[in-house]
């Protein structure tokens, strides 16, 4: 029998995970209560006919994630805003051309809100990295209880791909933050951190790889 | 080491947007002739994408919906005097604006209309659909057949690097013509005023490569998008 989690989309079975990621973890799993709303590509349908309904119920749905990832990148609350606004509404007059083989709505908006405020950072010039990791400081909030306005079945998901970069050695996942959430190239991050060029890409690179193995059987992305 | 080696070393690195401008290009331009490499971003893009939903969640400022709303509601009052305007006889300028506005999509709808049909007599569509990778890209031609201007807009296809340029071909029996070079925004939208001088009378395949940024006397590289009439 399914459920629906509490903005309306199929709920994920409790107790066991069809991913490598969590196969079996029990506690990665949150109660979900039971609500109908309409499904997120419905809403982006409804948005293609000019309903600022569906608008609405989108931005009830992922209001946090875009501006959490917006405020991640820029780092002040207003540019936060702007970016937040700017993506909803690219959202709005671009509905059409969202692909649901492609990718999930949520995982659509997330890449427009990473692109948006890369290139608000890019714009300001200040390209001049800030050694920190990001998931670092993300850790101490996922072992905190779930966020109960996000949807649960992304709540999951978030959880889920956390625990997988948080398992990454340090140093691979530090230079993967500033490349991620600062817009910084191998060079940038190699003067930043004064490590070789060569140990940047490297590790780069070695993240990466080892992200696209834990998140091959993924599919909520 | 190979230079397919060395290019899939650095295909992680240009998913994440973290590559010099010059190492981008390689790839870019690697990318359009190596699936397999093309396959490897497709997985990478995924991973950023994974990366993008696992920051933690934040509450938006009170009064940021309320902003959203309004502004979208102004834009689709915006866009109703666009439709409603119609034709304007000078296809060039003014077809170029309207489908930068309205969208490859619409436009094709919008010429399909009976107001547009009674005002164009010459006027004809081109679809252009996507190939291999781009299947999802897509494209509109509007051309006056008794003239020698026209109009391209396209959807979905990637931002090319500073090297490389899309370039639009028309084919008359065994005769190519070059429509010209254009670029896609960095969300694949692209747009073209063509101007043939001999005017289009007679073409009937259209296709669209990439090609060095200068341009190409004839298409060197696989058609990304092909339509025909």
């Amino acid at each position: 029998m399914s459920t629906t989690n509490p903005r309306g989309a199929s709920a994920p079975r409790r107790g066991r995970c069809s991913t490598r990621l969590c196969a079996g973890r029990a506690r990665d799993y949150i109660p979900l209560m039971p609500r109908e709303t309409p499904d997120d590509r419905d809403l982006m349908l409804r948005m293609t006919r000019g309903e600022t309904q569906a608008l609405r119920e989108l931005y009830a749905r992922h209001g946090r994630l875009v501006y959490g990832l917006a405020l991640r990148i820029v780092g002040d609350q207003e540019t936060a805003e702007e970016v937040s606004q700017d993506v909803f509404l690219r959202a709005w007059e671009k509905a059409d051309t969202y692909r649901q083989e492609k990718a999930q709505v949520r995982t659509w908006l997330a890449r427009i809100t990473r692109n948006r405020a890369i290139d608000v950072l890019r714009r300001r010039g200040s390209r001049e990295a800030r050694a920190r990791d990001v998931w670092e400081e993300m850790k101490n909030e996922l072992e905190g209880r779930p966020d109960r306005e996000t949807p649960a079945e992304t709540e999951e998901l978030r959880r889920r791909i956390s625990r997988a970069i948080l398992s990454l050695p340090e140093e691979q996942r530090a230079a993967l933050s500033l490349a991620f959430f600062q817009g910084q190239t191998h060079r940038q991050i190699a003067a930043a951190t004064g490590e070789p060029l060569g140990t940047v890409k490297s590790r780069i690179r070695g993240a990466m790889l080892k992200l696209r193995d834990q998140l091959k059987d993924e599919d909520q992305i | 080491m190979s230079d397919h080696e060395v290019i899939r070393e650095l295909i992680a690195a240009y998913a994440l947007d973290a590559l010099d401008a010059d190492e981008s290009a390689r790839v870019q331009e690697h990318l359009t002739t190596c699936a397999g490499c093309r396959m490897d971003l497709e997985e990478y893009a995924r991973v950023c994408d994974g990366m993008a939903v696992s920051a933690a969640p934040a509450a938006p400022p009170q009064g940021l919906e309320q902003k959203i709303l309004r502004e979208a509601s102004l834009a689709k009052q915006r866009r109703v005097p666009w439709i409603a305007r119609a034709w304007n006889p000078a296809l060039a300028a003014a077809a170029a604006m309207l489908i930068i506005v309205l969208g490859a999509g619409n436009v094709a709808q919008w010429v399909r209309s009976p107001q547009f049909q009674a005002r164009s007599k010459g006027l004809v569509t081109v679809a252009l659909v996507g190939t291999g990778e781009h299947k999802d890209a897509y494209g509109t031609m509007v051309v006056d057949t008794d003239d020698n201007e026209g109009v391209l807009a396209v959807r979905g296809l990637p931002r090319l690097g500073p090297e490389s340029r899309y370039q639009l071909w028309l084919m008359r029996g065994t005769e190519v013509h070059s429509g010209g070079l254009f670029q896609v925004s960095e969300d694949g939208y692209g747009s073209l005023l063509i101007k043939i001088p001999g005017g289009f009378r007679g073409f009937r395949s259209f296709s669209i490569s990439v090609e060095p940024a200068q341009g190409s006397p004839a298409p060197g590289g696989t058609p990304v998008l092909m339509g025909g009439l």
